[in-house]
């Protein structure tokens, strides 16, 4: 192991060059499509539902009939993963989505959400108490 | 004369053993990292991939082959623990990032150090988790979760390459052991 050599030239173009895609693909991200937020949800790969999620007065729940079961919980500018029937709970554990880009995904149900457009105002990245 | 004829076992049994021991810390050292509380704005369940280092010192020292057994074993034990889907993800990412750096460090002209085979086999093992992810959702929306994927490999690829630097002189005492 003595002959490799731990940190050479060409790993700092590498990481640099990484960095630099890494910016390119987040692009479309920092300048979101200029249209009302709305939530699209996926069952077995195909767009179910899309919910705008501006206009909801009063959270509500969408049982999106899948097995393992996957219940999406749906409030003014959020939606979330509430109930799954799987073992990990990674799609709950993404907690709410509330900005464009957003995705969360429950693969045992072979469901996921995608939230797209902008939000009326700005939403903070992380709150903390 | 006794004791001699003890450890005169036959190189084969030897490399069992140690290749035992390194699945073994491969596994440990992946669920010890479930420990670790997720950090925000990084997608769950994304992990720090610590059994890389095990992988990678076994590919530098042992070669491809050894490698690739960790790595069905620790899908294995992902599988045993986590379900069918977790081994899929688990075994190509596996696959794929054992590859890319067994290719790497065999290469000639030893073009990138320890950190940059870290780095991109990371990346190889997000890369192989998506392609199974986009395959078993049917779906290739979990691109857009690639940005997020890279800049995780380049955090946890310059930090499993900092550690195996740390580690190896103990993992290499561990294979003297064995006469490896």
């Amino acid at each position: 192991m003595e002959k490799y050599v731990f940190f050479k030239k060409a790993d700092i173009v590498l990481i640099t060059l990484l960095i630099l895609i890494c910016f390119a693909l987040f692009a479309p991200r920092i300048f979101p499509q200029d249209t009302a937020l709305t939530a699209v949800i996926y069952k077995n790969g195909q767009e179910v539902r899309r919910i705008e999620l501006e206009g909801v007065q009063q959270s509500y729940k969408v049982d999106l009939h899948t097995s393992p079961d996957a219940v999406l919980l749906v409030d003014k500018n959020k939606i979330r993963y509430i109930h799954a029937g799987c073992n990990d709970k990674l799609c709950i554990n993404s907690g709410w989505l509330q900005k464009a880009g957003d995705v969360s995904a429950c693969l045992p149900s072979k469901t996921f959400v995608v939230v797209e457009g902008k939000p009326s105002g700005s939403v903070p990245d992380a709150v903390a108490y | 004369m006794k004791s001699k004829s003890n450890i005169n076992i036959n190189a084969r049994t030897r490399f069992i053993a140690l290749l035992g021991i390194l699945g073994a810390q491969a596994i440990v050292l992946s669920l010890l990292e479930n420990f670790i509380p997720p950090v925000p704005g990084l997608p769950p369940g994304a992990k720090l991939g610590f059994s890389n280092i095990v992988t990678m010192f076994t590919a530098s020292t042992m070669g491809f082959m050894p490698a690739l057994y960790i790595t069905v074993i620790k899908a294995v034990f992902a599988g045993a623990t986590r379900g069918s889907a977790a081994f899929f993800m688990s075994f190509a990412g596996g696959v794929l990032s054992t590859a890319v750096m067994s290719l790497l460090l065999k290469s000639k002209r030893k073009t990138f150090g320890i950190i940059g085979i870290a780095v991109l086999s990371a990346a190889a093992h997000n890369l192989g988790q998506l392609i199974v992810a986009a395959i078993i959702s049917g779906t290739s929306l979990f691109v857009s979760y690639a940005p997020f994927l890279l800049i995780y490999a380049l955090i946890t690829g310059c930090l499993t390459g900092s550690m195996l630097k740390i580690i190896m002189p103990a993992l290499q005492r561990q294979s003297s052991f064995f006469k490896m």
